[in-house]
């Protein structure tokens, strides 16, 4: 089979869900702006997505988490979910979307394991209590080290896989932890691409997918192992109202005439300035919109501290706790002033003394 | 006797495991088990309350709406605080978003693969050329040998009874109504900024002040998302119910239906709420009653918990203790709540139920209709059962569409009015106990917050799952889902398709349900497996 | 023994000394403005920008001062001091002028240009400025000196603190240092002026200072 009849068959796959040519290229040419990439790598990218004969199996697993990962996954539009259950990706194991069940999904699992050669994509932390986190009997801490081995990549989505996320906050009741982690305890040796948010852009899963047929390897990571073509600059620096900010014009109060006009969610707690992420390039939901487009500050959901370092999330600083101290910044500062002014007052009062003293002395 | 167990229970959200034990090709007995715990009411504690509508959405990636909202109308009742009107609908829409993506996904993804064999669409004789082209790219996908998510179904269990044609034409719906759960999805984030974890319905109303062009952009994709449920669901719908009319009295359950309301009225008053608050019991059917938070007591006699009295969420009383995996004693993380010590069964059968006999026009108009059409019609009680949990869907699904137009419009009026508000401010009160009673597309949710020094004390959330995944309770009455289970068919032990469906007309939601702790004792306890 | 009028301060001295507190008044009051916007923009101009850009050129000029003053420390054609911040040295003296400070002795010993005490506070300022410029550089996104990727390169600040909330308060806090040490170095230059008549807080404005001649 020529290369040209397999990409008119693909096309041909394309058209059966209405899609037509035009569709696909636009697809190609979104991959490729995310990507950043120039539009001459369009037709590469169609390319590896064509060639590509057998889809690339994907193992997906749901540790600890709250299927919002998959929830955002289903809900991609370029590729579509059809396009990448039928057309991209063959996901062989996903308990939310699988029609196997019990014994027989536990089959698919083990025949991907002694296939290998997948793609690992885990939602969720990892419970390291016993007991806490149970598939099939198996604690999901065994079933993640059995899994990671034979796979060819492993990407870690949502806040939850990759550092524990919500579950994992103070006091982490189950003792979860991200994936990076998990597979250093399990020794395993394998590096992780880490797809922080809650829940992962399903447009930056793509993005690092797609990255790997056409390049054959993961993206350049940063020291949190995220993308850096995600990762690399903070919401704050591309914000849609960053303009406001520059000019001092702040929103004070929600539903505000200031909100109407869209200025900055700076006082409002935004903690778009300390979170990196591409969110106001790529938004959610088919471009729709995205959390501060909506009016509704960021709460660092991106970062690898969340959500404890950015709660609460309507304060301009994170409640954070310095060790041992229970007070707030300004509190602190404010007492520290007062302290001051008062024991400059007592020593001026007492040299005051000790000058009178010594002038009745002379 | 056999004993089958089901794990990891596939197409829910979160981790379940189902035991069954057979007996003459009939369930005799059933036991539910939640298996995963994270514990959110802890992480909970001490926090800025008006983070815990952020955090308690991550209780469920499917429904995060409903919990957000529920969070923050315990703040409102706390703080004593109303949203504007346009703060209320704002709200409704981001809700009824939800409910739609919700229904259309567990109907065709979640749901569909129990009644529709996929590999038998391959023997349909299509005659439309867009089936055909269906047919001929789900043969090559077949040919490809990689059946991704298809693969290892019970596909030609006798109990698959549609027609190949048939199946063939719910295939093809099932990849179109990918992209329409998806499209409700971005229609929630026209106005919550994203989904799943929609940011815009903090206490007090909503961040999102809405232009004329959202309303414009909103209005012309309602109105898609309404055509497709008339033109689509509804019809697929009522062309696979025929093929299993022999379900209709199978998974009928306890019969006792919990509603506490969803999509606020103006008034604010639960009763007038789109889908009203009410309960109805099994022994004087279809009557509503009350449904009042005081008459709610959870039971942890069968859940991995200490403590022997059943106590109301506003004062619980648990200490999570693993023990093992014991059907007789304990055997899950769910506890059992009942309301006057019934098991409830909570979800869209419910809601329907109650609006229809509260005399909701809408829902009576619908049911009526529907009733009369598979000829029972005035027998509301023919829909207790998997049949009826998948028609309450549909139709809640067509009702709330059909009222979200509505509400769009309602916005422009009261913008033209000069009501343009959609945020109350106010001061968090220094100490303050407040209830937000709402629903899950999946069902009844409750949080109870407990404020003091302007944080959280106790937090507790009883949700929808939990009401129906329960385990048995103080007396061994059976959850929900167990009773319902209790003389379904299983033709075949190996492949327990009959179990699925009846699990699955509940929409089962793991994450929900597990993360249930005492918010006093916070105890961390050391966990032994047996 | 009388006293006459010395030059203890040259040009350079105090013009760094200027720099510096012209540095650290922008400092604090853009920081504060940053830390909490309290004057709204209009529909005009740039507030923030404007703080922003302040707030950083004088963060350049606080570390700039502070190299060039530890150059004269080291190299002055006036007066190379940095023997005087002997650490050993100032810790040894230390008690006695604590003990005349805090009205135990009433008279202290002669200190060549620093009492030990003043020394050991120069010297925990310097640290301080560094502090409050590594933690700073960690929260600048932008090139430092146009060429050095400040968030990338300073992440280890972030990571050693405990995250960048971690740096944004203690970089906040290091700016009430700041202020405190301002009241304090005040206080106690008008406390030795008044009491000794030295004339100690006009010198830094003249450069001459009383000392007793023996």
């Amino acid at each position: 089979m020529g290369e040209k009849e397999v990409s008119k068959q693909f096309l041909e796959a394309f058209e059966f869900q209405g899609i037509k040519r035009r569709e696909f290229l636009k697809f190609c040419g979104a991959t490729a702006a995310l990507l950043g990439l120039s539009e001459l790598y369009i037709p590469k990218i169609a390319a590896a997505i064509e060639k590509a004969a057998k889809r690339p199996p994907v193992v997906w697993l749901n540790f600890a988490s709250d299927s919002g990962c998959t929830e955002a996954l289903i809900k991609a539009t370029y590729p579509n979910a059809a396009d990448l259950v039928l057309d991209i990706l063959s996901i062989d194991y996903n308990e939310t979307i699988m029609a196997a069940a019990g014994k027989q999904s536990e089959e698919i699992r083990e025949k991907s394991r002694k296939a290998g050669g997948y793609i690992l994509i885990v939602e969720g932390g990892v419970p390291t209590k016993k007991g806490h986190g149970m598939i099939a009997g198996k604690e999901m801490l065994d079933i993640l080290k059995e899994m990671a081995a034979p796979a060819v990549a492993i990407i870690a989505v949502g806040s939850c896989a990759t550092f524990g996320g919500v579950p994992a906050a103070k006091p982490n009741p189950s003792q979860i932890i991200g994936v990076t982690e998990a597979l250093k305890k399990a020794g395993v040796k394998k590096a992780v691409v880490n797809l922080d948010l809650c829940p992962v852009n399903v447009e930056y899963l793509v993005g690092v997918v797609v990255n790997y047929l056409l390049l054959g390897k993961l993206p350049e990571l940063d020291s949190f192992g995220r993308p850096k073509m995600f990762y690399g600059q903070t919401i704050h620096d591309n914000c849609e109202r960053r303009a406001h900010f520059d000019a001092g014009r702040f929103v004070e109060r929600f539903g505000s005439n200031e909100e109407a006009l869209g200025y900055c969610l700076y006082k409002m707690g935004c903690k778009g300035p300390m979170t990196y992420s591409a969110c106001p390039k790529v938004q959610y939901n088919d471009r729709v919109s995205w959390c501060i487009k909506a009016g509704a500050p960021c709460i660092g959901c991106a970062e690898h501290d969340w959500p404890d370092k950015f709660a609460g999330f309507y304060n301009r600083l994170p409640d954070v706790k310095l060790p041992g101290i229970q007070a707030t910044a300004d509190k602190i500062g404010a007492v520290a002033g007062v302290a001051t002014a008062v024991g400059i007052a007592a020593h001026a009062i007492a040299s005051s003394g000790r000058a009178k003293k010594a002038g009745g002395e002379k | 006797m056999a004993k089958i167990t089901i794990d990891p229970f596939t197409r829910i959200e979160g981790h379940l495991k189902i035991d069954v034990e057979i007996e003459g090709g009939k369930v005799k007995d059933a036991w539910t088990s939640g298996t995963l715990f994270r514990g959110f009411e802890i992480i909970l504690k001490g926090r800025d309350p008006r983070d815990a509508w952020h955090l308690t959405q991550r209780i469920c990636g499917v429904c995060p709406t409903s919990h957000g909202h529920t969070s923050s109308m315990s703040m409102d009742d706390a703080f004593k605080v109303k949203p504007p009107d346009n703060g209320r609908i704002i709200r409704n829409i981001i809700e009824g978003c939800q409910f739609v993506h919700s229904h259309i996904l567990w109907f065709y993804h979640l749901a569909a693969l129990d009644y529709v064999d996929v590999v038998a669409a391959l023997k349909a004789q299509p005659k439309e050329a867009s089936l055909k082209k269906v047919q001929a790219k789900l043969k090559s996908f077949v040919e490809s040998g990689q059946l991704g998510p298809f693969a290892n179904g019970y596909w030609g269990h006798p109990a698959y009874k549609l027609p190949p044609d048939l199946n063939l034409l719910a295939v093809a719906h099932y990849l179109e109504a990918l992209d329409m759960q998806a499209k409700a999805s971005h229609l929630s984030a026209l106005f919550g900024g994203r989904m799943p974890m929609t940011m815009t319905s903090p206490p007090g109303g909503t961040t999102k002040v809405p232009t004329v062009d959202d309303i414009a952009n909103y209005l012309f994709r309602v109105k898609e998302l309404q055509d497709w449920i008339d033109n689509v669901y509804v019809p697929d719908v009522l062309a696979v119910a025929p093929y299993y009319l022999d379900y209709a009295g199978v998974g009928k359950g306890h019969a006792n239906f919990l509603s506490w309301g969803v999509f606020e009225d103006a008034s604010f008053d639960p009763k007038k709420r789109l889908l009203p608050r009410g309960a109805i019991f099994a022994d004087s059917f279809p009557k509503v009653h009350d449904a009042k938070p005081e008459d709610v007591a959870e039971h942890t006699s069968h859940s991995w918990y200490k403590g022997a009295k059943p106590l109301n969420p506003s004062n619980g009383e648990t200490d999570p203790e693993y023990t093992g995996y014991d059907p007789n004693k304990k055997y899950t993380w769910a506890k059992a709540p009942r309301l006057k010590d019934k098991p409830m069964e909570v979800g869209a059968l419910a809601r329907m139920l109650v609006a229809y006999a509260s005399g909701q026009p809408t829902a009576k108009k619908l049911i009526d209709s529907t009733l009369a059409a598979i000829g029972h019609a005035g027998k509301p009680q023919v829909l207790l059962g998997v049949v009826g949990r998948i028609a309450a869907r549909v139709l809640e699904c067509k009702m709330v569409a059909d009222s979200m137009y509505q509400w769009g419009v309602d916005i422009v009026e009261n913008i033209k009015k000069g009501k343009a508000e959609v945020y109350t401010p106010y001061e968090i009160p220094d100490k303050a106990k407040g209830i937000g009673l709402w629903e899950a597309p999946r069902g009844a949710l409750g949080h109870w917050i407990d404020v003091d020094g302007k944080k959280i004390k106790n937090y507790q959330c009883v949700v929808p799952t939990t009401w129906n995944v329960c385990p048995r309770d103080d007396k061994g009455v059976r959850g929900p889902i167990e009773e319902a289970l209790v003389g379904t068919s299983v033709v075949n032990p190996e492949k327990p398709l009959e179990v699925l469906r009846v699990v699955h007309s509940f929409d089962p939601c793991l994450a929900c349900t597990v993360h249930v702790i005492h918010p006093e004792s916070n105890r961390i306890m050391e966990f032994k497996v047996s | 023994m009388a006293n006459e009028l010395k030059y203890e301060w040259s040009l350079a001295y105090r013009v760094e000394h200027w720099v510096r507190v012209i540095a650290i008044a922008v400092l604090v009051f853009t920081g504060f403005y940053i830390h909490w916007p309290f004057i709204t923009g209009g529909a005009e101009g740039a507030v923030m920008s404007w703080m922003r850009f302040f707030h950083s050129v004088a963060a350049y000029a606080l570390v700039l001062g502070l190299i060039v003053r530890v150059y004269m420390a080291l190299n002055s054609t006036f007066d190379r001091d940095w023997k005087d911040f002997s650490i050993t040295k100032n810790l040894k003296d230390l008690p006695d002028m604590l003990a005349y400070y805090l009205f135990v002795n009433d008279t202290h010993k002669d200190y060549r240009k620093y009492n030990p005490l003043q020394a050991l506070a120069y010297l925990f300022i310097a640290a301080l400025i560094i502090f409050t410029t590594l933690t700073g550089a960690a929260l600048y996104k932008g090139n430092a000196f146009g060429f050095i990727n400040a968030a990338e390169s300073f992440r280890w600040v972030n990571t050693m603190l405990g995250g960048e909330s971690y740096t944004r308060i203690w970089h906040f806090l290091s700016m009430w240092v700041f202020l405190i040490f301002v009241g304090v170095h005040v206080y106690m230059s008008l406390l030795q002026a008044a009491v000794n008549k030295d004339k100690t807080f006009m010198s830094i404005f003249t450069g001459y200072k009383l000392k007793k001649t023996s």
